[in-house]
């Protein structure tokens, strides 16, 4: 592809001593080096966002696995990329990854190298914590959400959060200082946008330094939506979120009054 | 050929002690964003918010470009013959007055270690005290 | 004022804040002054049920109520009704302890009398 000069350059991981880091491969040659099924992950979406917005002519290759296609999608329907300047390369996850991550697609639409795995489908987390009575699942969070260092780890890191200007660091909402922050509504305001945008790559999980659940909160919510609205974000292109338009009254909650 | 040059480079981060490793965006020769390195035995993957935020000294405005002496309330950009001048006999004359232990250094953790080396040696060797410190022992 | 304004984060603040109960009112579907705006309440409040149930506050104490501008008696039920919901619920585990003016050392007891 870099020498048919149909991309400019291929935004994928890099083998660097042993490491595997973020790289734009503008040489065919260098491709030698590049690092495919990885369990250190990167939000590869979040860099090309900075390209395209620094160089908005050129046409960028990124190589996707299932959940960054799922980002590309969601970043595409919120026009924080352009639909012909982002060319996928799809790449399978292996099976053991797949089950690391308990992912629901481990393979985007198009593969162009790797075994495909089976999706696994295992809501066990939620239900751990579906099944505490309330003053218990409140502890339990609170004690969680106490060891918040407020880094923004989660939402630096998150392939979906791209506002410029952050509710997290919005003075009204969230009083500023303080450690931990106001809990639990700090990561409750990030939850609730992640309702219709959250596509489950549990990077957040693994940027908290602090070792916070926060995935589960999130997957919790997708979930409702899912079970709600029938929406899955990142899964089809066209369709948007039920949160990001009014609607047509076709939803009402049921008996509006309780 | 493409006019579009990212890497990230492995570094480790300058604020605290711990050392978290990091890699630093560089998007056309400029430094853009941080993110932290996933594969490090020190942060595995995480990193506080010094560190999500460890390349904007880099930049800042408040950064010294000249050698600045004070004049009448404002600075003055002068030559680093004279301001080296002026810092040596003004040392030296403390130094007479009230004795090596009344200066302490500190310096910076975003020097090099050659560069925090020379100094130390230099408040001991020829300052004549150990009273030297720098920010990321704390 | 449309009911679709207030943002999900608001209803957040207020639990924070203390508050047991958040009760949101809107036109009814279809009447809405600004044509769609309780569509997207009804989406929101319908979530925002599904994230505090989750926390382990209950779902009840957020309500969501279709009242028109006319319909004053209405309006008075909903609110002492959602109000003898919220003593029999009890204080939100967010409410801060010491309230200043209320905290008589007694024991907390169910109805509002006691806390008067």
């Amino acid at each position: 592809m870099l020498e048919g000069k149909e991309v400019s350059a291929i935004l994928a991981l890099r083998r660097d001593n042993g490491h595997p880091i973020p790289f734009l491969f503008t040489k065919a040659e260098e491709l030698m080096d590049c690092v495919a099924d990885e369990a250190n992950r990167y939000p590869l979406t979040k860099i090309l966002i900075k390209l395209a917005k620094k160089h908005p002519n050129e046409t960028i290759g990124i190589v996707v696995r299932g959940c960054e296609e799922r980002s590309l999608r969601e970043l595409l329907k919120n026009i924080q990329l352009r639909q012909g300047k982002v060319k996928p390369i799809g790449i399978a996850c292996s099976q053991e990854l797949a089950n690391r991550c308990r992912c629901t697609l481990p393979f985007p639409s198009q593969v162009e190298e790797g075994e495909l795995a089976k999706p696994v489908e295992d809501f066990s987390d939620l239900e751990e914590i579906e099944k505490l009575p309330e003053d218990e699942r409140f502890q339990y969070w609170m004690k969680q959400f106490g060891k918040c260092i407020k880094c923004y780890g989660c939402r630096n890191i998150c392939p979906a959060c791209f506002c410029p200007t952050c509710t997290l660091e919005d003075a009204n909402l969230i009083k500023p200082g303080g450690m931990p922050p106001e809990i639990p509504i700090f990561h409750l305001h990030k939850a609730y946008h992640m309702a219709d945008r959250c596509i489950d790559c549990g990077l957040c999980e693994e940027a908290c330094p602090m070792g916070i659940p926060v995935r589960r909160l999130y997957r919790k919510v997708k979930k409702s939506v899912k079970d709600l609205f029938g929406y899955v974000p990142g899964e089809k292109e066209e369709e948007k979120g039920p949160l990001e338009f009014l609607g047509d009254g076709s939803y009402e909650l049921p008996g509006a009054g309780k | 050929m493409s006019s579009v040059n990212y890497e990230t480079v492995r570094t480790t981060c300058t604020y605290c002690g711990c050392g978290c490793g990091l890699l630093l965006e560089v998007l056309d020769g400029v430094v853009i964003g941080t993110l932290p390195q996933k594969d490090h035995p020190i942060n595995e993957g995480g990193a506080c918010i010094k560190g999500w935020n460890a390349h904007q000294f880099i930049y800042d405005e408040g950064r010294l470009k000249k050698p600045l002496v004070r004049k009448d309330g404002s600075f003055e950009e002068v030559s680093w013959e004279k301001a080296l001048g002026e810092v040596a006999t003004r040392l030296k004359k403390i130094k007479e007055e009230n004795g090596p232990d009344s200066i302490a250094g500190l310096t910076s953790a975003r020097c090099t270690n050659e560069e925090n080396y020379v100094f130390q040696k230099w408040m001991r060797a020829v300052i004549g005290t150990n009273n030297v410190d720098h920010c990321a022992r704390l | 004022m449309c009911s679709g304004r207030i943002s999900p984060h608001f209803i957040l603040k207020a639990f924070q804040e203390g508050a047991d109960g958040v009760l949101v009112a809107g036109c009814h579907i279809g009447e809405c002054h600004y044509g769609k705006g309780n569509f997207i309440t009804a989406k929101r409040v319908a979530v925002m049920k599904e994230l505090i149930q989750f926390i382990g506050l209950s779902p009840k104490r957020l309500r969501l109520e279709w009242i028109a501008t006319s319909e004053g008696n209405k309006f008075a039920k909903v609110v002492s009704d959602f109000t003898e919901e919220m003593v029999q619920l009890g204080p939100s585990f967010l409410r801060p302890k010491k309230i200043a003016k209320f905290d008589t050392g007694k024991k907390m007891e169910g109805s509002l009398e006691a806390r008067r």
